[in-house]
């Protein structure tokens, strides 16, 4: 080989070498007294690769889980970190609606890229911990660091309210009504405006200085009397495709502390377009009947071409301090057409859907009895 | 070295006119090939007696013979450079001088197409907002058609892949973090992965 191909050669080897992605060097710790032990792990293709300042992980991971407590496990998330302190360092996962008895393995898999830095002092690319596990009481186990626990009891309701209705219409209209939920609830899927394309300026830098102007317009609230807050008044600021909602006024009107709640973003284009754009979640500590304003200043901005014309607010859940919670009824979504059209499906009729679809109507009827 | 340098390569040599890389390759080569030695000496004589000329001829127009003389001269070295710059043997040319234009030409090419399958590729939003420099400093959570992406000053720092592109249950959660929710379509689970903005 003449010396020209030597160093042809000899480039190409060293940019090859700098371009292949290495193994991941993953750690994963349950805690000792953990409900679920790990039975298997499958790291598949996943990779670290040096990209600019920062080692990029690939992870893609498979794990085979075990119930190894006697309650059933309702849900499960894991956090996965490679950085703790800096963004883009940490990601959690939750499988919710499971149902798994005690012995049973289950699997619990993911795709995510994460960062972390070039020189980490030998500490391992990726650290997945469990953060918490839900039960079928509804009790809970894990450190929580994620507030998991408040998100697995909300699906796991949803999950209850929504198996409820659908198994109250095959025992009221047998397999017809059940079909009938089922397709509307598919074609309610699919009439759902699909959201643009939205980001969120969590630490806000320098705003967007263009032609647009900024205008404030008050939050309109879309009525659910079961609700125990109410939203009583709010402005936003909506500067073209941006909207701010910094501030609203809620009232407890139920008869216990609120601890937290959720307020649900709905955003209505210029074209009439109405969706769910995201949630403002509040901590207030509300005693009964008190008043208070709640305060955030994160913005929801929407890509392509959308231009915010207006902003309404639901509440979607409450939790009062006694550990209860509240969500709203099926009857409450069914009974307004806008609720209808912007909530999304829960993760459990998100399921049914899927089920309904490969395995048609006897696949959702044997899961409805299990 | 096994094949002789160009003869032009050794005119541009013997006056010290080739770049770097070039010259220590046919230094490396002429010490080793009495030939190309030669010829080399020969063009350093060339040069030298053309120098000479130019430093003894200071008047021109006074002195016609010289003139003359020199005028020969340059034709004569024009003639001699020609030769050493004309066409090369073939096989001489495909194993020389092949190899030094291809790979920048082929980097060229490949950066060229890269480039082009770069933007073809970028969502539409994202082209707009190069072009129009409308990008965020800052901590950017954006839910993308692949997922999640998070940005800082402009730059993705995290990705969360979605399987089913199809439909991409994407929320926002204004405490600063994004979620994507798909089925798995091989377990039949639902799996619902978090970005925490901060």
């Amino acid at each position: 080989m003449s010396p020209a191909n030597k160093i042809v050669v000899a480039l190409l080897a060293v940019s090859c070498a700098f371009a292949q992605s290495a193994p991941v060097r993953g750690k994963i710790n349950f805690p000792t007294n953990s409900p679920v032990s790990l039975l298997s792990t499958d790291w598949g293709e996943s990779g670290v690769q040096a990209r600019g300042g920062a080692m990029v992980v690939d992870l893609r991971l498979s794990l085979q889980l075990r119930n190894e407590d006697k309650r059933r496990i309702r849900g499960v998330t894991l956090a996965v970190v490679t950085q703790q302190s800096a963004p883009g360092g940490k990601a959690w996962i939750t499988v919710p609606t499971l149902d798994v008895a005690a012995g049973e393995v289950f699997p619990v898999r993911w795709n995510v890229q994460l960062l972390r830095p070039l020189q980490n002092g030998g500490l391992p690319d990726v650290e997945v911990t469990l953060d918490g596990v839900l039960f079928d009481n509804l009790s809970f186990f894990g450190p929580d660091q994620m507030k998991s626990r408040r998100a697995m009891t909300v699906w796991e309701l949803e999950s209850r309210r929504d198996r409820k209705y659908f198994r109250s219409l095959l025992e009221g209209q047998g397999d017809n009504g059940l079909r009938a939920a089922l397709l509307e609830s598919m074609q309610r899927q699919t009439d759902r405006k699909v959201q643009p394309g939205m980001s969120l300026a969590t630490s806000r830098g320098p705003r967007i200085t263009n032609s647009d102007t900024e205008r404030q317009v008050d939050v309109a609230f879309l009525k659910m009397p079961e609700s125990p807050i109410e939203l009583l008044s709010g402005r936003a600021r909506i500067t073209g495709n941006e909207a701010v909602v910094p501030q609203f006024e809620i009232r407890n009107k139920s008869d216990r502390w609120v601890k937290h709640f959720e307020m649900g973003l709905i955003v209505r284009d210029k074209e009439g377009h109405e969706f769910l754009a995201g949630s403002a979640p509040a901590d207030p500590s509300l005693a009964p009947g008190q008043k208070s304003q709640v305060s955030q200043e994160t913005a929801l901005r929407f890509t392509g071409t959308a231009t915010v014309d207006s902003v309404s607010g639901v509440v979607t859940s409450v939790e009062f301090n006694d550990g209860q919670f509240w969500i709203p009824s099926r009857a409450a979504i069914a009974g307004d057409a806008r609720l209808r059209s912007v909530i999304p499906p829960s993760p459990e009729e998100q399921r049914l859907m899927q089920i309904y679809r490969k395995r048609g109507l006897p696949g959702v009827i044997e899961e409805l009895k299990r | 070295m096994n094949k002789h340098p160009a003869e032009n390569m050794l005119a541009l040599y013997a006056g010290g006119d080739l770049d770097l890389v070039e010259r220590i390759r046919v230094t490396f080569h002429v010490r080793g090939c009495e030939a190309c030695g030669r010829q080399v000496a020969h063009h350093r004589m060339l040069r030298a007696d053309l120098q000479s000329v130019r430093e003894r001829t200071t008047d021109p127009l006074g002195d016609w013979d010289r003139l003359s003389d020199e005028m020969t001269a340059n034709i004569r070295l024009g003639l001699s450079m020609a030769e050493c710059v004309g066409p090369l043997p073939k096989d001489r040319h495909k194993h020389f001088t092949g190899y030094f234009w291809k790979p920048p030409v082929m980097a060229s090419a490949a950066l060229v197409l890269f480039a082009t399958a770069f933007f073809i590729n970028m969502p539409l939003d994202r082209i707009q907002r190069l072009w129009q420099g409308r990008d965020h400093s800052g901590l950017i959570l954006e839910s993308t058609l692949a997922g999640i992406e998070m940005r800082r000053d402009g730059r993705a720092v995290i990705t969360v892949r979605h399987p089913d592109r199809k439909s991409p249950a994407v929320a926002a959660n204004l405490d600063g973090s994004m979620s994507a929710g798909y089925v798995d379509d091989e377990t039949g689970q639902v799996t619902i992965i978090n970005v925490a903005g901060q």
